[in-house]
């Protein structure tokens, strides 16, 4: 047997069913070896237009399915073009397992036919990467791979394996029972009965609590649980932006994502509650923009966090439990419940409904002769179904996402939210509609950021992933635009881009649908056609270019500074 | 020269990378190397010590380094005092090695702490 076939058994014995890669020289004995594969339809191989979408696809699947995805490229420059997608899904806890070919051994580190270090380039950007030496090592490292991708805090794992490994002849295969990761192990679940009563206790005690819900309640499947605790205690929920894929937005518990682009309502929610219960999320700058905002208000603070260092790195917690949010949550449940302690939080509903309506009035604003983002992804929301899948791009259409989208069942919304990478919507879409066939899957993209891997849209095509790409099309870098134009003297420079393309001709060129849309009957029409002809489509939206990104805040401002109306209409 | 702390990390030998590694973590947090000894303990096993500089960031760079995917533990030397040596080559200056003593030790670890 060949190294490249025991590679491919491996992968099957580990679970993968489909694969996302571009082939070259050193990465071809795998695509030898998984042919028969194809043919007996036990693998799917997605050939995608680039290897930055490859690493998308596979962590679009991961995210939908919970299961880590995976993707293949050559050495050299396939290998590089991985970099910006695994390191999106490694900012963002997302398990892919990415297999690079490599020059042979003899060769490696002589500036050989595209050659790159591949170790070394990524070993900064994902959980783990491996160069195989030998053919006996592929099987325990491919279950080492899947294992380290998919527990502790998952993440992106790099497995390189030179083209002279792959054609290796093995006589005799050992299967590894386990894996074995020398100085790995998986954070610990580790809750203290003693830190549960006195987590317990301090929110019996609160008058004014909050759940923060982040991505670790996505990858735990902790929904259930942080829906129970909230109406145990009357408590409003809050989340990250990647969090407000656990909560059904439905909840009448679920205030909205916080922070810097987030809904006003839920960021002074947890800036005016006295106990913020903080479930899976590592509290990045995103979230909490200023910490001693945060610490000045003198709330207390219980943590669960899978990963200890994360626990206490931004903010010290009263109570901190290290331990999978699920497993965590059902124990804080538990303890409260043994206490039994009720309050009447009726008041503190009542002042969270007031911020609600307050803040409502910014939001809805119709405007004469425009399709304004909030209605463009309620009427989109509104024409698929409740457990349609949703990606985004990353500029101004993701953050309209992040406060107007409803998410109505957990994982089905994938942003790229800790890298911010432009271009992941439509692979991303692509890789979850590959896990979750029986699902709508769309992409709320931008302009800018859906042609920086459009050209994926010819695979969706040509392997028949019927997604539906929206583009809000203003035109120009939105994001960046509105920056200039708020926060430096209106000097907008660099952004705005010309009439090149007309994205209905474009989607037509590849074979896919494309559709215009002038008003809102058009989109429900449109996205109804779409999911009726069961084939890729592209769905531009026309945005004013003056449309602003709100709420906001000012760089380097606090929660409490938020914009949340045009300053440039105050006057 | 006064370090921040010295620490003694035990780590998984496939091959260098795994110095790579160690040093990449502290330069990712911008905190000094003062001076760096390491040997295989064994086959699978490599001890290193390190002088680090003083840092703001110096606690986070030592949690985060114990949970590297290949390292077993940090050990931070809590009262080390470094004996500078030099050693003599050929009569020539040598080399300088440096000598950690310590009595107390805390020991890092996939997010668990013992000492």
């Amino acid at each position: 047997m060949s190294g490249a076939r025991l590679l491919i058994d491996s992968l099957k014995r580990e679970g993968a069913k489909v694969i996302f890669g571009i082939p070259g020289l050193t990465n071809m004995p795998l695509y030898d070896a998984f042919y028969e594969d194809l043919e007996r339809e036990e693998l799917r191989h997605v050939l995608m237009r680039h290897e930055q979408a490859a690493a998308h696809a596979a962590d679009g699947y991961a995210r939908a399915s919970g299961f880590p995805g995976v993707c293949t490229a050559t050495s050299g420059p396939g290998a590089t073009n991985l970099v910006t997608g695994l390191i999106t899904a490694y900012q963002d806890s997302s398990p892919v397992v990415a297999i690079t070919g490599q020059v042979v051994r003899a060769a490696i580190g002589k500036m050989a036919f595209q050659e790159a270090d591949t170790p070394g380039i990524m070993f900064p950007i994902t959980k783990y990467t491996i160069q195989i030496r030998s053919v006996k090592e592929i099987p325990i490292w491919i279950k080492n791979a899947f294992y380290l991708a998919s527990t502790g805090r998952p993440g992106p794992v790099v497995v390189d394996i030179p083209r002279d490994v792959q054609l290796e002849k093995v006589e005799k295969v050992e299967w590894p029972e386990r894996p074995y990761v020398p100085g790995y192990r998986e954070f610990r679940t580790n809750l203290d009965r003693e830190k549960l009563r006195r987590a317990a206790e301090i929110m019996a005690e609160a008058e004014r609590p909050v759940i923060l819900a982040g991505t670790g309640v996505v990858w735990s499947n902790a929904t259930e649980e942080v829906l129970r605790l909230a109406e145990m205690l009357i408590a409003p929920i809050v989340s990250t932006l990647p969090g407000k894929s656990a909560i059904p937005h439905d909840h009448p518990l679920y205030i909205g994502p916080m922070g810097y682009y987030g809904r006003a309502e839920a960021s002074m929610a947890a800036l005016e509650s006295d106990l913020l219960i903080v479930i899976g999320a590592r509290l990045s700058d995103r979230t909490f923009t200023s910490y001693d905002e945060m610490r000045e208000t003198r709330k207390r603070f219980i943590e669960i966090n899978i990963d200890p260092v994360d626990l206490e790195r931004a903010i010290k917690p009263d109570v901190g439990l290290v331990g999978d949010a699920k497993v965590a949550t059902r124990a804080l449940i538990e303890t409260l419940e043994y206490i039994g302690a009720k309050r009447d939080r009726s008041a503190w509903i009542k002042r969270v409904k007031e911020l609600r309506d307050y803040y409502s009035q910014f939001y809805y604003v119709e405007e004469e002769g425009k399709l304004k983002p909030w209605k463009v992804l309620k009427t989109i929301r509104n024409s698929i179904p409740r457990n349609s899948i949703v990606t985004t791009g990353v500029g101004q259409h993701q953050m309209w996402a992040e406060v107007f989208w409803d998410v109505l069942e957990p994982r089905t919304f994938l942003s790229s939210t800790g890298m911010g990478t432009m271009g992941f919507g439509l692979p991303a879409a692509m890789g979850a509609k590959m896990a979750k066939p029986d699902r709508v899957v769309v992409d709320i993209d931008g302009d800018g950021s859906f042609l920086m891997t459009a050209t994926n849209l010819a695979t969706a095509v040509d392997e028949h992933i019927p997604i539906i790409a929206f583009i809000m099309d203003n035109r120009t870098l939105g994001l960046v635009r509105q920056v200039q134009d708020l926060f430096q003297n209106k000097r907008i420079v660099g952004v705005d881009y010309g009439p090149s393309p007309d994205f209905a001709k474009l989607a037509h060129a590849f074979g896919a649908l494309g559709f215009d849309v002038h008003d809102y009957r058009d989109i429900e029409e449109y996205t109804k056609k779409s999911v009726k002809e069961d084939l890729p489509a592209v769905i531009r939206i026309p945005i004013d270019k003056e449309e602003l990104a709100l709420p906001t805040l000012p760089p380097g401002g606090k929660l409490r500074q938020v914009i949340v109306s045009d300053p440039r209409k105050s006057h | 020269m006064t370090p921040g702390r010295v620490i003694r990390v035990r780590a998984h030998y496939r091959d260098p990378g795994i110095v790579e590694r160690i040093a990449a973590n502290f330069r990712r947090l911008w905190v000094d190397v003062e001076w760096i000894q390491g040997s295989r303990v064994d086959q699978e096993w490599y001890e290193v010590y390190l002088g680090l500089g003083d840092s703001k960031n110096l606690d986070l760079a030592i949690l985060n380094l114990s949970k590297t995917v290949g390292v077993e533990s940090v050990e931070v030397l809590e009262d080390a005092r470094v004996d500078r040596r030099v050693i003599p080559i050929n009569g020539n200056k040598g080399i300088t090695v440096y000598v950690p003593v310590y009595s107390k030790v805390t020991r890092y670890s996939w997010g668990e702490v013992s000492g």
